[in-house]
């Protein structure tokens, strides 16, 4: 069932793109974020020439591996393609139903709501070190970390499973098919 | 005869629509919206920090007797390891480099701020790869003594770094025109990956000096400040060579 909605959406390069842009986008945000302070200082500045910079964000990159433990580098990516490929998923639900004249205002609204909160969701995670880490101590439970088993990778699990589910919802509803129901 | 289905305008969209209920189209963007928050608290939590187990008692035995063996190998008897930890100096300098590393903005480890010729500051948060700092490092050479504006960041005040004195454990030439501060906690496994990038860019730089100062998260490793201070005995009772000995073999394990 997933495997022909995704072939369908994926047989028009477009939102093969989509997809890839997005989860780049995604995955250089969350690597980067941590050092935007560096960064900012060093594509602003004025001496240095635009190839240096360009090599100095690319290998910036390299904190995947050095950053992350194995587990966590690999739910980042994992999360990062899921994402590009809701989004594709949600673009091609929201112009087939428009296409068809089928879709309620509604749903347009709550597709673009999802888009959206999507959006925000990936600037809460990837700012969550500042967002998370000052309710955390607000709150005084940090200390709560340590008796997670995985010392909170859980988090990353859970958004992997719930973009999966997503990803899912979403493949079925474009296999949906045009009829009426009984 | 005529056996057509008749539709009025407005039946198609309710029709041919699948059967689904506001809580069902909710069902993506809230999904999505819980997503986001959990690759935030995934990323916080582990891959953006340090991440650790909660030692136990055998733990902490352990992490006694391989200080002790280590800091032997450094040339520090345990009677005059135990003796240096009773005066509580060195508890004193670690705690002034932790003062330090959060006046300086630091949030996590490994915190690290490049001084430049001109005095320019360059904070690096968590543990870039060799290539990225040797990047950085061509960076800071070509801007010279061009002051910039590091602090986009408020949180971020790389200008209150403690200037480097006598006293701390350095690595290269103390006449260096570039200066990496590191703090660093030894039970941190991105600090340990960052002291081998280090090592990395020590060997192929001679115009950098490395300054290593201590930054023991004590929610997250226990252990991490008694090391610290361990090392500043050894340091301080054997010199620059066995601080970096010990420091070095702690981090490879």
């Amino acid at each position: 069932m997933m495997l022909s909605a995704l072939t369908r959406v994926y047989r028009q390069p477009r939102y093969v793109i989509v997809t890839l842009v997005v989860a780049l986008v995604t995955i250089s945000t969350l690597l980067l974020l941590p050092n935007q302070a560096l960064l900012v200082s060093v594509i602003t500045s004025p001496t240095i020439d635009w190839g240096t910079k360009l090599a100095f964000f690319i290998s910036l990159h390299g904190v995947l591996l050095t950053n992350f433990t194995w587990f966590a580098a690999t739910y980042t990516v994992l999360l990062a393609i899921l994402l590009g490929v809701n989004v594709s998923l949600l673009w091609f639900y929201i112009v087939r139903s428009r296409r068809l004249a089928r879709v309620d205002s509604r749903l347009t609204l709550t597709g673009i709501g999802g888009f959206v909160s999507g959006i925000l969701g990936i600037g809460c995670a990837a700012c969550g070190t500042v967002i998370l880490a000052g309710a955390f101590k607000l709150l005084g439970i940090a200390w709560l970390l340590t008796y997670l088993p995985w010392q909170g990778a859980e988090f990353g699990v859970l958004g992997v499973l719930l973009l999966g589910l997503t990803t899912y919802t979403l493949c079925k509803r474009i296999n949906d098919p045009v009829t009426c129901p009984v | 005869m005529n056996e057509q289905p008749t539709q009025t305008p407005a039946q198609p969209v309710i029709a041919l629509a699948p059967e689904q209920s506001i809580w069902k189209d909710l069902l993506i963007p809230a999904s999505i919206v819980i997503a986001g928050i959990a690759i935030g608290g995934g990323l916080y939590f582990s891959g953006g920090g340090s991440s650790a187990g909660t030692p136990g008692l055998a733990a902490v035995e352990t992490t006694v007797e391989r200080v002790e063996r280590l800091a032997k190998d450094a040339g520090v008897s345990t009677r005059a390891l135990n003796t240096c930890l009773e005066s509580g100096d060195s508890k004193a300098l670690v705690q002034a480099d932790v003062d330090n590393a959060v006046e300086t903005g630091g949030r996590g480890t490994p915190w690290s701020i490049v001084i430049g010729p001109g005095g320019q500051t360059y904070p690096i948060n968590g543990a870039l790869p060799a290539a990225a700092i040797s990047q950085l490092l061509e960076i800071v050479r070509a801007e010279g003594e061009v002051p910039v504006d590091p602090n986009a960041s408020p949180d971020i005040n790389t200008d209150a770094v403690a200037p480097v004195t006598d006293g701390d454990w350095v690595r290269g030439d103390r006449n260096a025109t570039i200066t990496i501060v590191e703090y660093s906690d030894v039970d941190c496994p991105f600090c340990s990956r960052f002291h081998d990038s280090m090592k990395q860019v020590m060997a192929a730089n001679d115009d950098v000096l490395w300054v290593y100062r201590h930054f023991p998260l004590d929610q997250l490793h226990p252990q991490a400040r008694f090391v610290a201070e361990a090392a500043e005995c050894v340091g301080s009772l054997e010199g620059q060579d066995a601080f970096w000995s010990f420091i070095d073999a702690y981090f490879v394990g």
